[in-house]
């Protein structure tokens, strides 16, 4: 009996012990569930102010993007590691691209395609909120502002998509593909019309007046919608600018547009300010730049400074070029720094090597902590010349060239009004000002004139990892690689 | 009034049972020592009186004849037949002799292990005393059949990976379930000291651990540490042991001596470092990154690596450290009538082989105690408390990589520009950093503090009925802090020429906190009666599990002012970092089991289980499992000559393996703070994996001497847990989810034979093999063939076999060519080089000597399987003789096949360190170019080259040891009544054809080389223990 009143209580006690806590222990209390994102104004706001993060850590990090390797391939910085597929993008005579899913490197497309979706269909999804009738701040007072953003951001995710994929899809608030299939996808004119689309709807909202603070950008201060517009038409600027994959496609290109759209755009430099390698750091800028890592490339020494040899030729012979004393371009002297010592290895091919490394970000890459441009002016004025050089507005091109960069900071003469000239020196611009700026940029400057190397890929095959996770049997389709140079997937020219 | 009417209860008992009669008796132990305090009841009452001092007793009966149980602590329990005015005598047998041959894991009741019907293999402390592992994880390793055991590196106190019979899973780790004490371990097994273990009971595969449940598909490792149950009454045992030892790597990986750069034609004159043609260099130069250091180095012409260096620092002897490792144990134990204790402190030290890196120390306390509060009530607490410190060497792995590629004469002992040791450009031509400076400069310090507790309440309601209530509790905090002075030199943009390029860090500080908190709780119902010949033993058990867990970090950079590493001393401006998260987890476990044993011969047992848990999707939020077994002991009824005992047995259960925590969940990460991406879609029906497996056995003794063991498991995993990849744009941006996606099937060969050879008073031999073999296949996949692992490296494939390694091939035979010959050329341009591959014909010895991919069917390069990751077979031989004080004791460990990819090799060549590219002993016929070897390298794509058989045999512990009889230590008077000498070595011996550290690399699951392992070390200890 004692023994059993003993049982009772010890069981009692023990139901106490245990409580009555249910099984279900309720919703994930560390990260944000779809419903929780989009059920009220104030978190669709804060998503949608992640979106540009998302976009940008897909294009200037180490490890998600191609930023590196297009860098290299396009002889704009070198760098013989075999990091972030740098290497295998600059050989001489150039590979094809490694489409396997095991490819050490596969992140810095597959990553790069993932976070622009992830930017794409989240946009998307605000927008459907917004639409149903979310509002955002008290009355929708921020719906403009949020919708604008979403749109921004569609825009420069399909346009780096576009600029850089041999094909992709469209997806937004409006358009669902349930049967995507990889024979059926968009092509990158399709891709790059959308992302255009885009950009349109964000400046016809942004002449609505509204705030995008500096933490949604990464930039040192807020953007008022007027400033927002003329980055929007900027990257609407940029991406049809540079689409081309070769020389006759560059013809093709509406100039009219990108003269439009350039003439509104920026009239100061879009920068990052970097916060200490937490949420903005221009990771892969830092790689190409920093001691021990990529160098520049001497074709882009040449450019500064026509004494200097274009190409460090293959030998163990050839010797080490001595500083430049009298360039034509003094910005050697202050965005450059003379290297002479080769950290490559000789045995990766002598090519590799330089006497010049890029110096005028060290300040702000020291700590991570400082400011990174990544659309400059400089550039926008380059895309302005250049529409008004292809319109035949030789005189209008030189004028903008003349009172930029070229002069003010390179103490250069100035150009000629002829297209040649102008040509010229616009992609001097785009590879000694816009140095490691934006993702691609001397990369698509390269390819719209044919310059690439032979052998080195126009665009990029959809990443391995996404055509085995749509059900295609390998081996993957590729590009790149001198036997495959046939002008429209592979460079079939080259500037040597 | 109450206490009244007892009284008056109590006296009419009394006369009653007074006028029946009386029976005296006394109550010793085996030896015939009396036994205080046992219990002597009249069965099925409550009726009773304990024994006095002298173990006897006197007790009215209530008729003229009944039946007496008498127990007592740490005995079993004894029935007797009695009659009034009888006097008896009873010789109790001690618990612990019992229990040596008793399994309590995973059955229904304490079972010999004669009359199991499922596979459990038990580990007496006899043979993990012998060479006391570092810690538990290790202890099993080459002892029990089926087990095996992998240390992923040697960093002190690190992983153990564990794997009982085949890799069940996919994407979800493969280690048993482990119990100590009863209490469900979360935390690492590498912190439980050894000298504390009584047993160990290896529950392998999902059939004998199907009461597990959910958390079972990997089998179960239970552990019972000593308690005071073993000593005798009144007295106390203390045992002290000491241990000191020395630990340091056995092998090196070969470096090449040579280079194929072009040497200064007055490079002789040089002597501290080497002078290379084309390399302008400063006067007074030392090595190392210098200001007015200009140009490069040049290949020369033949592109041979037979140049010397000017000087061959054999940099990593010169790196690697002889480390100490130290045990300090006391442990004691006593008893008394109604309580028994055990005590125990440990001091662990293992200083591991860097330099400026003190490694893992452990300071363990344990407290076991049984206290017989009355005749039915038992009272038992077990308690363990650890606290670790682990000191971690500066920048993580990338030191082990730096030491190897650095180039023999690099000078690491340079100063830095501003005095402070270890120049970190210490290669100009290599952007690799000075391992040394990191070892000296930076350091994380690692902190646990983690009570393991068991406190259990046994009531006896009846001879056939018990109940126990127990309440585990596991609580880990575990902390560490990474630091970076301000004064951190780092090659980054921005350094200038006077300080090499280099700047100041500025500092960080990194502090990471978290709290592991299980709370347990269980019921559970003991039944056990005989009915003539059929023993019934059963058991209700419901279990609840409650588990808490919450982290935070939070870190900083640019220390404001130099060596305060505060937070407070960093500008709220200064770049920071944080993220923080909390987990609840709860399960609610239902089970039932019954054996049944039929005069001794014929044995049964059934199962159920039904788990409830919060990990489940909120679809398939219950999971039934179950299990059934049975064995015959042929040796009961048919008698062989010279067969003592001879058992079939078979069994078929199930068991599982529970999700992730937000597995479950839809959701957006917070990829960088404040900043939400989508991440993973979420799935509500998400189910634990099922692991069905069938098992037969067959145990025989034959011959007074021998024990032998067969098993064959085959085991079939059903709805095992994948990642699956998603097309981000038509799943709302999220490229993940986890399903129930994938099944796999095993199968294993368990063989054990164990040998007295001699079994004298003076000489003493046992042998004990263990043998195992498994295959493992992946037999659907409910997504397209993905590869996994580190590098991709191995094929997750439908009918493929699990441990596969995939790459890329070269063509070996002249046949081959001719299936892939390129346009305009022919057979006769190619040939096989000396090394066995073809090349080009005539140029072997030239630039032009390049191993040729192999092409598939379809002119594609050749993506196939090229190695097996899974060993042939792994064997355990272990030997113990005894000859009078002496010791001798040898545990090999022998694994034949298993490759692992050498990636480490591979990177090696990248920098052409490698020592198979060194040509400067290799006749000039044979001599190969760098550029031959960099074909193999090819930008370090998974490729065959890479792949080495790991086979090894091992002498994984040794111990040769002296124990000093009684009469020896008569100069003690009785006070000490034991010493032991002994000399331990452990991993003393590899003998491999792998040329890395050790063939004992990566996880079982993905056996991998990488460039960050820290090796593993061989150790050779003294240990001295001393008996009280």
């Amino acid at each position: 009996m004692k023994a059993i009143k003993s049982l009772i209580f010890l069981s009692s006690l023990f139901i106490i012990l245990e409580g009555c806590k249910k099984l279900d222990v309720g919703k994930n209390p560390n990260e944000p569930d779809f419903v929780d994102v989009y059920s009220s104004g104030t978190s669709v706001k804060s998503i949608a102010s992640s979106l540009f993060n998302t976009w940008y850590n897909g294009t200037h990090s180490y490890g998600n993007s191609p930023a590196m390797f297009l860098a290299t391939a396009s002889d704009n910085v070198t760098c013989s590691w075999g990091n972030q597929a740098m290497r295998d993008m600059s050989w001489e005579p150039r590979n094809a691209w490694n489409n396997a899913p095991n490819y050490t490197y596969r992140a810095t497309t597959k990553n790069f395609f993932d976070y622009m979706y992830k930017s794409i269909n989240t946009a998307s999804n605000v927008m459907k909120a917004i639409n149903a009738g979310l509002e955002i701040g008290n009355g929708g007072v921020d719906n403009n502002q949020v919708k604008a953003f979403c749109k921004f951001n569609q825009g420069v995710a399909y346009g780096m998509l576009a600029l850089f994929f041999d094909r992709g899809f469209i997806v937004d608030e409006n358009i669902t593909i349930p049967d995507a299939a990889v024979a059926t996808a968009s092509t990158p004119a399709e891709v790059a019309a959308a992302a255009v689309g885009y950009l349109d709807e964000a400046i016809l909202l942004s002449n609505n007046t509204f705030t995008i603070p500096a933490s949604w950008l990464g930039t040192t201060g807020d953007y008022s919608s007027v400033e927002f517009k003329k980055l929007c038409n900027s990257w609407a600027a940029r991406i049809l600018a540079n689409m081309p994959r070769n020389k006759t496609q560059l013809a093709a290109v509406d100039w009219n547009k990108v003269k439009t759209y350039a003439d509104a755009g920026l009239t100061s430099d879009f920068t990052i300010q970097q916060d200490g390698y937490v949420n903005w750091y221009a990771e892969a800028g830092d790689y190409l730049t920093f001691p021990g890592w990529g160098k520049v490339d001497m074709y882009v020494v040449n450019l500064m400074d026509n004494t200097q040899p274009q190409h460090w030729d293959d030998n163990s012979s050839f010797p080490t070029p001595p500083e430049s004393t009298n360039p034509q371009d003094e910005r050697i002297f202050t965005d450059f720094e003379y290297s002479s010592l080769n950290w490559f290895q000789a045995a990766r091919g002598y090519y590799h090597f330089s006497n010049y490394r890029y110096a005028r970000y060290d300040a702000a890459y020291a700590l991570g902590d400082g400011p990174v441009p990544d659309f400059m002016k400089a550039e926008n004025d380059m895309l302005r010349a250049e529409a008004r050089a292809y319109l035949g507005d030789l005189a209008g091109a030189a004028a903008i060239i003349n009172a930029g960069t070229r002069v003010t900071r390179g103490n250069m003469t100035p150009v000629a009004a002829t297209l040649t000239e102008i040509e010229k020196a616009i992609h001097h611009e785009r590879h000694v000002e816009l140095y490691i700026t934006g993702m691609g940029v001397q990369f698509f400057e390269m390819r719209k004139k044919n310059l690439l190397q032979k052998g080195t890929p126009l665009h990029w095959p959809l990443p391995g990892q996404t055509l085995e996770t749509f059900g295609e049997k390998a081996p993957f389709y590729t590009f790149g690689g001198v036997a495959n140079a046939d002008g429209i997937n592979t460079s079939n020219a080259g500037w040597r | 009034m109450r206490k009244l009417l007892t009284l008056m209860v109590a006296f009419c008992a009394t006369v009653s049972v007074f006028a029946q009669g009386v029976v005296k008796g006394k109550v010793t132990d085996d030896k015939g020592a009396p036994v205080p305090g046992a219990s002597v009841i009249i069965q099925g009452t409550q009726t009773g009186t304990s024994t006095s001092n002298d173990g006897t007793f006197e007790l009215n009966i209530p008729s003229a004849s009944t039946v007496l149980e008498i127990s007592a602590v740490t005995f079993g329990t004894q029935t007797l037949n009695v009659r009034a005015g009888q006097t008896v005598s009873i010789s109790l047998v001690n618990e612990s002799k019992l229990l040596d041959d008793v399994i309590v894991t995973g059955v229904a009741g304490a079972t010999n292990r004669k009359k199991m019907t499922v596979s459990v293999t038990k580990v007496g402390e006899e043979r993990l005393k012998i060479v006391p592992a570092t810690s538990a994880a290790s202890a099993l390793s080459g002892k029990v059949a089926g087990v095996r055991v992998n240390s992923t590196g040697g960093s002190p106190g690190g992983n153990i990976d564990v794997l009982l019979r085949g890799d069940n899973n996919l994407n979800v780790g493969s280690s048993p379930m482990i119990l100590v004490d009863g209490v469900i371990l979360n935390g690492a097994l590498t912190d439980i000291n050894v000298d504390d273990i009584e047993s160990m009971e290896v529950v392998k595969g999902a059939a004998a651990a199907s009461l597990y449940g959910s958390r079972a598909g990997n089998g179960v490792i239970s552990i019972t540490t000593k308690r005071g149950n073993r000593t005798e009454i009144g007295t106390t045992a203390v045992t002290i042991r000491n241990e000191v030892g020395f630990q340091n790597l056995q092998r090196y990986i070969d470096l090449s001596e040579s280079h194929a750069f072009n040497l200064a034609s007055d490079w002789q004159s040089v002597s501290n470092y080497t002078k290379y043609a084309g390399v302008t260099y400063p006067s007074n130069y030392l090595g190392g990154f210098a200001p007015g250091l200009s140009g490069s180095r040049s290949i020369k012409a033949d592109h041979y690596m037979d140049n010397p260096f000017a000087l061959n620092i054999d940099q990593q002897k010169e790196f690697f450290n002889t480390g100490t490792n130290y045990t300090n144990f006391v442990g004691i134990s006593t008893r008394s009538k109604l309580t028994n204790m055990y005590a125990s402190f440990e001091n662990n030290s293992q200083e591991g082989i860097i330099q400026y890196t003190s490694g893992y120390k452990r300071q363990n306390f344990r407290l076991n105690i049984d206290h017989q509060v009355a005749p039915w009530l038992k009272f038992s607490a077990s308690n363990l408390f650890i606290s670790t410190k682990t000191q971690y060497p500066g920048d993580g792995g990338g030191i082990f990589f730096n030491i190897v590629l650095a180039e023999p004469d690099n000078n690491l002992k340079l100063d830095n520009p501003d005095g402070q040791p270890y120049l970190i450009r210490h290669n100009p031509f290599s952007n690799e950093r000075n391992p040394l400076y990191s070892v000296w400069k930076n350091k994380r310090d690692d902190f646990t503090r983690r009570w393991i507790g068991n406190y259990s309440t046994n009531i006896k309601l009846a001879k056939w009925i018990n109940v126990d209530l127990t309440h585990t509790i596991e609580i880990e905090n575990y902390r560490y802090t990474s630091y970076a002075p301000y004064d951190t030199w780092i090659v980054a943009n921005g350094g200038t020429a006077p300080t090499y390029g280099m700047s100041y860090s500025e500092g960080s500080l990194y502090k990471y906190s978290e709290e592991n908190n299980s709370q347990n709780t269980q019921a559970t119902i003991n039944m056990m009666h005989k009915f003539n010949n059929l023993r019934v033993t059963g058991k209700l058990s419901y279990l609840f599990e409650n588990k808490h867990y919450e982290y935070f970090d939070v870190s900083a950079s640019q220390f404001s002012y130099p060596d305060i590493p505060d937070f407070s001393n960093f500008l709220p401006t200064n770049p920071h970092s944080y993220s923080s998260g909390i987990q609840d987890i709860r399960a609610r476990n239902y089970f039932a089991i019954l054996g049944l044993d039929y005069k001794d011969k014929l044995l049964f047992d059934g199962m159920g289980r039904y788990d409830g848990s919060s990990l489940f999707g909120s679809e398939e939020r219950w999971k039934p499992y179950y299990r059934v077994s049975g064995a015959y002991r042929i040796s009961q009824d048919v008698h062989i000559n010279g067969i003592d005992e001879l058992k079939v047995r078979a069994a078929y259960g199930t068991a599982g393996i529970r999700p992730g925590y937000d597995w479950q969940y839809r959701y957006y990460s917070f990829s960088t703070p404040g900043n939400a991406t989508a991440e993973q879609q979420g799935n509500p029906f998400l189910k634990p994996s099922n692991t069905a497996e069938l098992e037969f056995g067959l145990n025989v003794e034959f011959l007074g001497k021998f024990y032998f063991e067969g098993t064959y498991a085959k085991s079939k995993t059903t709805d095992a847990l994948l990642e699956v990849p998603l097309i981000p744009f038509l799943n709302d941006g999220y490229n993940r989810q986890w399903r129930n996606a994938a099944s796999l099937e095993s199968n294993t060969l368990e063989l054990t034979l164990g040998a007295n050879w001699f079994k004298k008073k003076d000489l003493s031999w046992n042998t004990n093999i263990v043998f195992s073999k498994t295959n493992q296949r992946i037999t659907s996949l409910g997504v397209p063939p993905y590869l996994s692992g580190p590098d991709g490296l191995f094929y997750i494939k439908a009918g493929e076999r699990y441990g596969a390694i995939y790459g890329y091939d070269w063509v070996r035979t002249l046949d081959q060519m001719a299936q892939q010959l390129p346009t305009g050329k022919t057979i006769s341009d190619y040939e096989v080089n000396s090394d066995g591959y073809v090349v080009p014909v005539g140029s072997q010895g030239t630039i032009n000597e390049k191993p040729i991919k192999l092409l598939d069917a379809n002119g594609n390069l050749n993506f196939g399987e090229i190695g097996n990751g899974n060993p042939d077979f792994i064997m355990g031989i272990s030997n113990t003789l005894n000859w009078k004080g002496f010791q001798v004791y040898m545990l090999i460990d022998i694994k034949q096949g298993g490759d692992v990819y050498n990636r480490k090799s591979q990177w090696l060549t990248r920098d052409n360190r490698n020592g198979i590219e060194d040509m400067a002993n290799v006749p000039t016929n044979l001599k190969k170019t760098l550029d031959y070897f960099q074909g193999f390298y090819d930008v370090n794509t998974n490729n065959r080259y890479w792949v080495e058989d790991a086979s090894f045999i091992k002498l994984r512990e040794v111990a040769i040891g002296y124990t000093f009889s009684k009469s020896s230590l008569s100069m003690f008077k009785g006070v000490v009544k034991g010493i032991t000498a002994r000399v331990i070595g452990r991993n003393l011996l590899t003998i491999s054809d792998y040329s890395g550290y050790d063939p004992e690399v990566g996880s079982i699951r993905n056996p991998f080389d990488g460039t960050d392992t820290y090796p593993n070390f061989r150790n050779l200890a003294f240990s001295l223990q001393l008996d009280f």
